[in-house]
């Protein structure tokens, strides 16, 4: 048994594989065009939605819908605090407390839902968005009288870069929690919650700090996102299919590997953005199709076919009647 | 001295009295059982000592101190581990993943990382060494049980509910649980158990409770319990 080659390249191809992938991307503003990188911005975004969103519902099983309603508090705090009349709090700072902002939120329902099990915790979660959403509505039209806000001008470069270290701080969290005595514990809260009690976990500590935390990655998000929007109201800051999307993409992307919801999230949304400006009368109906192949024909995500592909090449021509099994 | 006490332990289902009013201790060291037909509230009395579910009225003490009305995972880090009559693990993670966790999680100690070599020694003790890396869900039945019951030792517990270890096992198999039961003991470890092969529990066990629609009906020595009149009505019928 050869464990140290097996463990060192296990790391090293996909540690060399990430670093060349970040520097390309780190250098994107020097050579890719405006729309390159405005691109990407939205491809990462989507990608720290995605990876948020598993970060907690993948290992638990608790299908959380929140997605939208801690991207739209992290859009509306940086709103506040980014107005175009003058940014109260630098620009970082009003990232970081957006992200902070989502987290509380998050930590509060957490403590108060996650009791709920399977179906009744993901409409919770959904009505938290519209909760929110009709607040705001409300206030707006009631009480400040005011309808949405403009929110400060800032650098298409700034948001990518912004987006990007979001992205790697994410990953590496993400990283950091799988291979924690923290991501065995929320798998194992997933397998058999009762179980995992019983075995000493604080199953409502762990699981309201992890979504607390998942929470913070996607109000981190939004707050730089409301920069690029620069026009919010509450429809578009709390949109529904921000809760929708990350799911769809997970599951597109295949939930089994870190890796997984990153490359769903990328092509999806490339497909999406590609797909609007060239067929912008039938890209649902092809985006609805492809989905559809997706779900049917690659159950564990498009990462499941690498496994797959790796044993029929191994396998070669020696047992081509078992390749199939 | 006594490991666990119970006083007036009582908990209704609706208007159903599970458990009703049952005074109980477990001596150290000892191996307790615990014997009753169908629907005598066994596993509901199980369920309140390790706080699956909270007790009506009553209070449950371990080691002089009340544990009754703590989280499940908190009596799990004082000492009290259990096993379930329905298989409770975590049937994707490997075995010595499941091992593991009861060590990462269910002890006093705060610890970092596995140590693969300690959940190796549990797994070797339930007879399972060879059964490391595969998946909990491919193991048959006997030994997911004793899977459940090496994950339940990694918490380190002073005393462990098993709760029907020979349900569904063959005679060579129960002997083996037998067998695995005693050896817990002399580790040092008190065990109260549920049992409904009699053959077993009347030879492994120091002292045995009779429960019958909630409550008590007999406490004693193996002999005492297998020629009490009011036991054998129950078992058998007048």
């Amino acid at each position: 048994m050869d464990i140290t080659r097996f463990t060192s390249k296990r790391f090293f191809i996909p540690g060399i594989i990430s670093l060349v992938i970040l520097i390309a991307l780190a250098t994107l503003p020097l050579y890719g065009s405006l729309y390159s990188v405005i691109l990407l911005t939205t491809i990462l975004m989507f990608i720290i939605l995605t990876v948020s969103w598993v970060m907690f519902s993948g290992p638990t099983g608790y299908l959380s819908l929140a997605s939208a309603a801690f991207f739209g508090v992290g859009i509306y705090t940086s709103a506040l605090l980014l107005p175009n009349t003058g940014a109260v709090l630098p620009l970082l700072v009003a990232v970081f407390i957006g992200g902070l902002a989502s987290s509380v939120v998050a930590l509060g329902v957490g403590a108060l839902t996650l009791r709920l099990r399977g179906i009744y915790f993901a409409i919770f979660t959904f009505g938290l968005v519209i909760l929110i959403l009709e607040l705001l509505n409300w206030w707006e039209h009631t009480i400040s009288h005011i309808r949405g806000r403009f929110v400060m001008l800032v650098g298409n470069d700034t948001i990518f870069y912004i987006m990007l270290a979001i992205f790697v701080l994410l990953m590496i969290t993400t990283y950091l929690i799988r291979r924690s005595k923290y991501g065995l514990a929320m798998q194992s809260i997933g397998e058999n919650e009762e179980a995992a009690a019983h075995r000493g976990i604080n199953v409502t500590m762990v699981k309201v700090l992890t979504f607390a935390l998942s929470a913070f990655f996607a109000g981190a998000a939004g707050a730089v996102w409301a920069t690029k929007l620069t026009y919010i109201d509450p429809y578009v800051a709390f949109s529904v299919l921000f809760s929708f999307l990350p799911v769809l993409m997970a599951i597109f992307g295949g939930m089994g590997q870190i890796y997984g919801p990153v490359i769903g999230a990328a092509i999806f949304a490339y497909l999406q953005e590609t797909l609007q400006t060239k067929f912008p009368y039938i890209y649902m109906l092809i985006f609805g199709i492809v989905l559809i192949l997706a779900i049917l024909y690659l159950p564990n995500g498009l990462v499941g076919v690498i496994p797959r592909l790796v044993r029929r090449l191994r396998k070669g021509g020696a047992a081509k009647q078992n390749a199939n099994t | 001295m006594q490991i666990l006490e119970g006083e007036g332990v009582t908990k209704y289902f609706g208007g159903l009295a599970a458990v009703s009013n049952v005074d109980f201790h477990v001596d150290q060291g000892e191996i307790f059982g615990l014997i009753g037909p169908n629907g005598a509230g066994k596993t509901t009395l199980f369920n309140l000592v390790s706080a699956a579910l909270v007790l009506k009225s009553g209070v449950i003490k371990f080691k002089g101190e009340k544990i009754s009305g703590l989280k499940p995972y908190q009596i799990c880090r004082k000492g009290v581990a259990r096993t379930f009559q329905s298989v409770k693990i975590f049937p994707n993670m490997s075995a010595r993943d499941n091992v593991s966790l009861g060590a990462l999680f269910g002890t006093s100690k705060s610890i970092v990382s596995a140590s693969p070599k300690e959940a190796d020694e549990l797994l070797d003790f339930v007879n399972l060494s060879a059964m490391g890396m595969v998946p909990a869900r491919d193991l048959t039945l006997v030994n997911q049980k004793r899977l459940e019951v090496a994950a339940a030792l990694a918490t380190e517990p002073e005393l462990l509910l098993i709760d029907e270890l020979m349900a569904g096992l063959t005679p060579t198999e129960t002997s083996e649980a037998m067998d695995l039961v005693t050896r817990i003991r002399d580790k040092g470890i008190t065990i109260f158990m549920i049992e409904h092969v009699m053959k077993a529990i009347m030879g492994v066990c120091d002292r045995i409770m009779v429960l019958h629609h909630g409550e008590k009906i007999a406490e004693g020595i193996p002999q005492e319990i297998a020629t009490s009149k009011k036991v054998i009505e129950v078992y058998l019928g007048e």
